[in-house]
């Protein structure tokens, strides 16, 4: 074969090799099998009972009140975070909130005169309760509460007992008299961690 | 397929995934519930009526004279004491009294009954009654709503010396009546 031939064969054999390598011819036994499956995923339901915690009228400085109420699990999946926000609106004199304090128990409290220091979880001011982040207040109210009676698990219930006091402060809180103020709790559960199943 | 599509559709797929780590997809199941409350407070009124106990005239030593005036809670809480201020001026007709004082010469006595068995609540002479602050009700508390009579007896005491220093003179008396709240309880 003549030069320009052999070269010109070489050349069209290249270009014929980096098609190939480009463009791929491919040759194969093949089968597929199907596999499929389903997820459901669980629900995760929080409810308070009653959700109307309080409703207390004629106070004065130095009243205090225990109520409990309850946090139902009516979902499938475990709760085991709830933060907690706070809101409310003052009928007279704004500072309402600052004069009356809210105590999170462990236990229902029985005694006749407000104290029991071991069984307070966390202690605090409506107002001071209002302006915290919610996940701040998880952690002084909640991690403790669930620490102590295990969190709250799918179908189960928990008590929450809280204490509030009008605190009677010594001075004058005349200013505070006729006074209403409307709280408005807003718990929010969320989901565990995740895991293996 | 072209080397040049392959190398976009991997720069695209590259770019896909960039994004989503940078942007972030949050996926959480949360769930919130709802719960409230009202807390009112409760009114501390007090009232006193007539306003002027009493407009004497022409009194001399010896002379007592009670008068009564009703205290009545308007308020909706109870009023566990009533602390009373006692404020007097003396008008020297003739400038003539010099230290003594006409309030030394006054006893005032409160009581709730006008039964003279009933021991007062209280029982001081008007100048020492000044400087105090004592609670006219003593072991009463005045309910929300109600009201009740306290009676008052002045006496311009006759020491048996000459008191003519206080001959055409007048006393002017306030008194401030303060009404507080009974102790905290548990509601």
């Amino acid at each position: 074969m003549g030069l320009k031939k052999k070269l010109g064969l070489g050349v069209s054999t290249a270009a014929l090799g980096l098609s190939l390598i480009g463009g791929g011819t491919f040759a194969y036994f093949s089968d597929t099998a199907e596999a499929d499956g389903t997820f459901s995923t669980g629900t995760l339901d929080l409810s308070a009972d009653p959700t109307t915690v309080i409703d207390v009228e004629n106070l004065k400085p130095g009243d205090w009140m225990n109520r409990s109420f309850e946090l139902i699990n009516g979902g499938t999946l475990d709760i085991s975070e709830v933060l907690l926000s706070t809101d409310y609106s003052v009928d007279g004199n704004d500072e309402f909130g600052e004069h009356i304090m809210v105590k999170f128990l462990y236990n229902d409290d029985k005694t006749i005169v407000p104290i029991g220091d071991n069984n307070i979880i966390y202690n605090t001011t409506l107002e001071e309760l209002k302006n915290m982040e919610p996940d701040a207040v998880e952690n002084k109210i909640f991690v403790p509460y669930f620490e102590e009676r295990g969190g709250l698990e799918a179908g189960d219930s928990d008590e929450l007992h809280v204490q509030f006091e009008f605190v009677d402060n010594d001075e004058d809180q005349n200013e505070f008299q006729d006074t209403s103020l409307n709280l408005e709790w807003t718990f929010e559960a969320r989901q565990g961690e995740g895991e293996e199943k | 397929m072209g080397f040049k599509n392959r190398l976009g559709l991997g720069m695209s797929t590259a770019a896909l995934g960039l994004f989503l780590i940078s942007s972030g997809t949050f996926a959480f199941f949360n769930d919130t519930s709802d719960a409230g409350g009202t807390f009112t407070s409760g009114t501390l009124n007090l009232s006193a009526n007539p306003g002027t106990v009493l407009d004497l005239d022409n009194i001399k030593p010896g002379d007592t004279f009670t008068r009564s005036y009703t205290l009545k809670n308007d308020g909706s809480l109870n009023i566990a004491d009533i602390l009373m201020t006692t404020d007097y001026t003396v008008l020297d007709a003739k400038d003539d009294n010099s230290a003594e004082d006409f309030g030394d010469h006054i006893e005032v006595t409160f009581s709730w009954n006008n039964e003279d068995e009933d021991s007062p609540v209280h029982k001081k002479k008007l100048s020492e009654a000044a400087s105090m602050e004592p609670d006219i009700l003593g072991e009463h508390t005045l309910e929300a709503g109600k009201q009740d009579e306290v009676y008052v007896t002045f006496e311009f005491i006759d020491n048996g010396k000459d008191q003519n220093i206080f001959q055409g003179d007048t006393m002017e008396i306030q008194w401030t009546f303060e009404g507080m709240q009974e102790d905290g309880e548990k509601k």
